[in-house]
């Protein structure tokens, strides 16, 4: 199995100090916290249906490459793909999750489907800013060579991106 | 070894490991074993709760029940591979990891990579699913907590402890510490990266 270390997601949630940590499906993560040693849930960012593998075949389920956090905590994206092959191409999503306090969970906000077109993303990043204000942004960066800035839309949904193009 | 056991009444002495049952007589230990062998590689064993027969589980998901332990076994011919009737349970794709008989003897309970826990009624045949419980199955075990309320401890393969309830056939609750991946080389590291950032 191919397995590089930067494709594993990790992030901290600073709300109620637990984290982010890939759970036993690669299309899911886990809530974990570490000060009362306790497993608070299960998010499934991709959905998937979990059914065992064919003959000696092994399933190849979308896998959560990234998720960040944004710093006071009240937003997440995640990143989560499947390699394409001979039959169906690459999917690559970007979904951004806000915190819902009542359901102590996170509910989906926005998914923008290829990025960075079929190329994977290689970092993430929210600006250092307050969840409230207007200039909240997420930045990618893709193999495409390709600098992304994600902004939000104050009724509440990311969309809109500027792009810068890099010669890196 | 994959599995051993005692028989209900402390007679008979059964071992199962790679391709083969071992069968000795406890009161006479120094007798030997007997083999029988199966066609694929043995994964569990369980003896029935009351009657003088025993359940194994294989790599290809098939079920035997072997009723070998009879007065008719011929101890002395020691090491030679016998022959017995048995009976096979298949629904599992792929190899059973645990198995267990219900303590009123009705049913076996088989669980493994399907996520699906199988309930066979012995007398006849038919079978009721729990499926998709949430991860493969590793091991099946009968809790009874109450005289009333049976339930059914599941030990899956990330760690999670879910208990099902006999009657319903439903998930009662689920226990999980953290949820274990099978492949967790480069967590460490990355886990050390990110506290140190």
């Amino acid at each position: 199995m191919n397995f590089k270390p930067s494709s594993i997601p990790l992030a901290v949630q600073p709300l109620g100090s637990t984290l982010l940590l890939p759970s036993s499906h690669p299309s899911s993560l886990q809530m974990y916290s570490p000060h009362s040693s306790t497993f608070i849930g299960e998010l499934e960012v991709s959905p998937s249906n979990r059914v065992s593998r064919r003959d000696d075949k092994p399933n190849i389920p979308s896998r959560v490459e990234k998720v960040v956090v944004s710093t006071p905590g009240k937003w997440m994206a995640t990143i989560d793909c499947r390699d394409g092959d001979a039959s169906f191409r690459a999917e690559v999503y970007l979904k951004f999750w806000s915190w819902a306090t009542q359901e102590h969970n996170w509910v989906l906000n926005t998914r923008i489907d290829w990025p960075h077109g079929t190329h994977k993303v290689t970092h993430c990043r929210f600006s250092p800013t307050s969840d409230a204000s207007d200039r909240m942004y997420l930045v990618t960066t893709g193999e495409d060579a390709v600098i992304k800035v994600w902004r939000r839309h104050q009724r509440g949904a990311d969309s809109e991106s500027s792009m810068f193009s890099g010669g890196f | 070894m994959t599995g051993l056991a005692i028989s209900p009444n402390g007679a008979w002495l059964v071992a199962a490991a790679g391709h083969k049952v071992h069968i000795a007589r406890t009161s006479s230990l120094s007798t030997g074993f007997t083999k029988y062998v199966s066609p694929e590689r043995l994964t569990c064993l369980s003896f029935h709760p009351f009657e003088e027969y025993f359940a194994t589980g294989d790599d290809k998901g098939n079920i035997r029940l072997w009723y070998c332990l009879n007065e008719n076994l011929a101890v002395n011919v020691r090491g030679v591979e016998k022959r017995t009737q048995t009976t096979s349970l298949h629904w599992h794709a792929h190899a059973v990891s645990s198995i267990t008989f219900t303590p009123n003897g009705a049913y076996l309970l088989s669980g493994g990579e399907e996520a699906v826990l199988v309930i066979w009624q012995l007398q006849t045949g038919k079978k009721e699913f729990v499926p998709r419980v949430g991860a493969p199955i590793s091991t099946v075990s009968i809790s009874r907590f109450r005289i009333s309320e049976e339930e059914y401890l599941l030990g899956l393969a990330d760690s999670t402890y879910t208990f099902i309830s006999s009657s319903s056939l439903k998930v009662t609750r689920s226990y999980s510490r953290i949820k274990i991946g099978t492949c967790c080389h480069g967590l460490i590291d990355n886990l050390r990266m990110l506290i140190s950032s």
